[in-house]
């Protein structure tokens, strides 16, 4: 396998489980009719910590800063979206964990957009060996 | 030694046995184009290479070179002996503290970091040292990871900070704007990944003795 291959496999697969995690924790930790923004702020920040220690296992074989920081953002983003919407109204725990791994492919797909505008040019061609 | 040097240097002995562990192969693979790229501009001048670890670098070193390595911990150093001996040039290993150099003032014509300059406890002071240590016209060559403009990872990394400064390094240190307040002209900073991992080139201005 490409070594660009094998580090993209890593991000999807750690924001996958980052965003499925969180959603889970999230939808856990809200009950229908909780107020929806103070159901946010746990929602956000227990996943994008809960993530860390993961990050840095999966980091172990893909790269643990690259991997951190992905996951952190999708943890946050999919946590925040799924209180949001448990505490409005019943979900179903397979409705959470499809919101959380779309939310973690939108950031990952934003993530790498941002990263081929922002890195040197001898590092955007396809291979990264 | 001051507490806080002799603190940092204990941090880093305790980390040592796990060191390789922690970091693994997957960072410095994700790395090695990158590394390779900014350790190809060694020159045939006296090179100093700062914080060699457990010698994880020394991969990505251009064959045969000669240069001089430093690290503050000495158990990274000894876990570093076996990539230092098979090494195809020659890398003289010292322990020493960046704050507190035993080489004379402009010794180098290159200094080399790499992920240094997040766990120098004063970095501005650590640049200092660098740029006496370097000749007047001579390069500073980072590769470091920094904090970032751009949210919300300017927000993770400062929250992880919290965590790791405990253990490793800083998360989201302004190692540019360190560089131009020890002194030296940046002369072209490259993104290798985000704005957060990213490649420094710098010059001790010839002029400045």
């Amino acid at each position: 396998m490409k070594q660009s291959t094998w580090f993209v496999f890593g991000d999807i697969l750690g924001n996958v489980v980052a965003g499925a995690l969180s959603a889970a924790v999230a939808l856990w930790m809200t009950d229908v009719g909780d107020n929806m923004w103070l159901a946010m702020l746990p929602g956000m920040w227990v996943p994008m910590l809960l993530v860390m220690p993961l990050a840095l296992l999966l980091g172990r074989y893909f790269g643990a800063l690259e991997l951190m920081l992905t996951m952190m953002v999708s943890a946050m983003l999919a946590g925040m979206v799924v209180a949001m919407r448990a505490a409005m109204s019943e979900l179903l725990l397979v409705d959470a964990l499809i919101y959380g791994v779309l939310l973690s492919l939108v950031v990952l797909r934003w993530v790498f957009s941002l990263n081929k505008r922002l890195i040197a040019p001898y590092l955007r061609g396809n291979d990264n060996e | 030694m001051s507490n806080d040097l002799q603190a940092n240097k204990n941090k880093w002995d305790r980390l040592a046995a796990r060191f390789d562990v922690m970091a693994g192969e997957g960072g410095e693979k994700r790395w090695r184009r990158a590394k390779t790229h900014l350790f190809s501009a060694m020159g045939e001048g006296d090179i100093l290479f700062m914080a060699l670890g457990t010698g994880q670098d020394i991969a990505a070193f251009p064959a045969g070179k000669t240069l001089h390595a430093i690290d503050v911990s000495s158990n990274m150093l000894a876990l570093a002996e076996a990539r230092v001996a098979n090494y195809s040039g020659t890398i003289h290993v010292r322990q020493m503290d960046i704050h507190q150099p035993s080489f004379e003032p402009s010794s180098f014509d290159q200094i080399f970091t790499s992920c240094t300059f997040c766990s120098v406890p004063n970095p501005v002071e650590g640049l200092k040292q660098v740029y006496n240590l370097l000749r007047p016209g001579g390069e500073l060559l980072m590769f470091e990871h920094t904090g970032s403009r751009y949210f919300p990872f300017n927000i993770m990394l400062r929250t992880m900070t919290f965590l790791t400064n405990k253990v490793g390094p800083d998360m989201d240190r302004d190692t540019v704007a360190n560089v131009r307040a020890a002194g030296f002209e940046v002369a072209e900073v490259e993104n290798v990944y985000l704005d957060v991992v990213k490649i420094i080139r710098a010059v001790r201005p010839a002029g400045n003795i």
